[in-house]
């Protein structure tokens, strides 16, 4: 469902507890982006969901 | 710890982070205070933590453990007591990060010794033997014919039990108890439960084992040699509680530490002992010597070295 990138950042967030400063420390990225990616990576679970039908 | 002032255009940028648990606990504040007034936002705030409460779903892998404190949360999260269960998300997230470390450790590992003087396959039997102790005592047993409540002669009846047996029968037992404690938890929690002979609240005895299951597994990382980890902020901060100082670094906090026998608590305190707390808590946990803690104190120094030669007994393992 998600980019490798996008993947990635949630799975530091979310799988190994990091904060999103920490993502970006890991992945070598702007805080900005790390935030981003988490941002896009959600929203797009997100309507995928809605869009089978899966009320939030 | 001061929270941070944040604009409303600042948490929509933050609000998948915070869905994800991946902010400060200040952060996490100061995105809650901004979402009390800006309803559109704590609409898509809700929109995203249900997205990520379906991670674990989308994966082929089993979920982690804290996923189905965090669905059980989000299920009940249209009633406003109902929130997250800190103290059983705490032990099933650690739990789950001990199952990992025991799934990687390499064959060569099991008959190392490791920091509690226990091969790391006699550790992995330990703690079968400590979560199912604690199973015992909230009345779910899972290992027949076993009751030792001295955890030493507990271990060391299931290593002779266990002795030739594979190391998946130690793992089975800890699951299997680590299973019962979470049902009980999420049943009981009012419930007071006899932990070593000392009565405890539902929420402190799951928080013990929570915090002896990170020192064990970091126990095993080390006789593995793999790089040791801290627990998640809002984990650690849970932790600590037991040991109220100030303590620096994410997770950590301010606590008033009652040093008489009374317990009474002086909002004065004679000293003020500041330390990071992933060197605190592995203080505690007796992984780390007195010596070795890196700590400012202001006031009364004795009393801070007093501090500092408790500190391991504050753990109640």
């Amino acid at each position: 469902v998600l980019p490798p990138e996008q993947r990635r950042a949630v799975d530091l967030a979310y799988f190994e507890g990091r904060t999103y400063r920490q993502v970006a420390e890991v992945l070598g990225i702007p805080e900005g982006t790390a935030k981003s990616r988490l941002r896009l990576a959600l929203r797009r679970i997100a309507a995928t969901l809605e869009a089978q039908g899966v009320e939030p | 710890v001061s929270a941070p002032d944040f604009t409303p255009a600042d948490v929509e940028a933050l609000l998948a982070a915070y869905a994800l648990d991946a902010c400060t606990p200040e952060e996490a504040a100061a995105i809650e205070s901004v979402l009390a007034v800006e309803p559109d936002l704590a609409g898509e705030a809700e929109r995203l933590r249900a997205a990520a409460a379906w991670l674990g779903v989308s994966t082929a892998a089993e979920p982690p453990a804290a996923l189905r404190a965090r669905m059980l949360a989000a299920a009940a999260a249209r009633r406003p007591a109902a929130l997250a269960d800190d103290a059983l998300d705490t032990y099933l997230s650690l739990s789950s990060t001990l199952a990992q470390v025991i799934d990687d450790l390499p064959a060569a590992v099991l008959d190392a010794t490791t920091a509690n003087g226990l091969t790391a396959r006699q550790l992995v039997v330990h703690m079968a033997a400590q979560e199912s102790l604690l199973a015992q005592e909230a009345g779910s047993p899972v290992i027949d014919d076993l009751d030792e409540r001295d955890i030493d002669a507990r271990t060391a009846s299931l290593v002779d039990r266990l002795a030739g047996a594979p190391l998946a029968a130690a793992v089975g037992l800890w699951r299997r108890a680590v299973d019962a404690n979470r049902g009980w938890a999420r049943d009981r929690t009012d419930d007071i439960v006899s932990w070593r002979g000392v009565p405890m609240t539902r929420d402190d005895a799951i928080v013990v084992r929570a915090f002896e299951t990170w020192i064990h597994t970091d126990d095993l990382r080390r006789a593995a040699g793999i790089p040791l980890a801290a627990p998640a902020p809002r984990h650690l901060s849970l932790m600590s509680e037991t040991a109220r100082l100030v303590l620096t670094g994410d997770g950590g906090g301010d606590w008033l530490v009652p040093m008489d026998a009374r317990g009474a608590v002086s909002t004065e305190p004679d000293v003020t002992l500041t330390a990071n707390v992933v060197d605190w808590c592995r203080l505690v946990g007796d992984r780390v010597g007195r010596g070795e803690l890196v700590c400012v104190v202001a006031g009364d120094e004795a009393l801070a070295d007093d501090l500092v030669s408790a500190a391991p007994a504050l753990a109640t393992l």
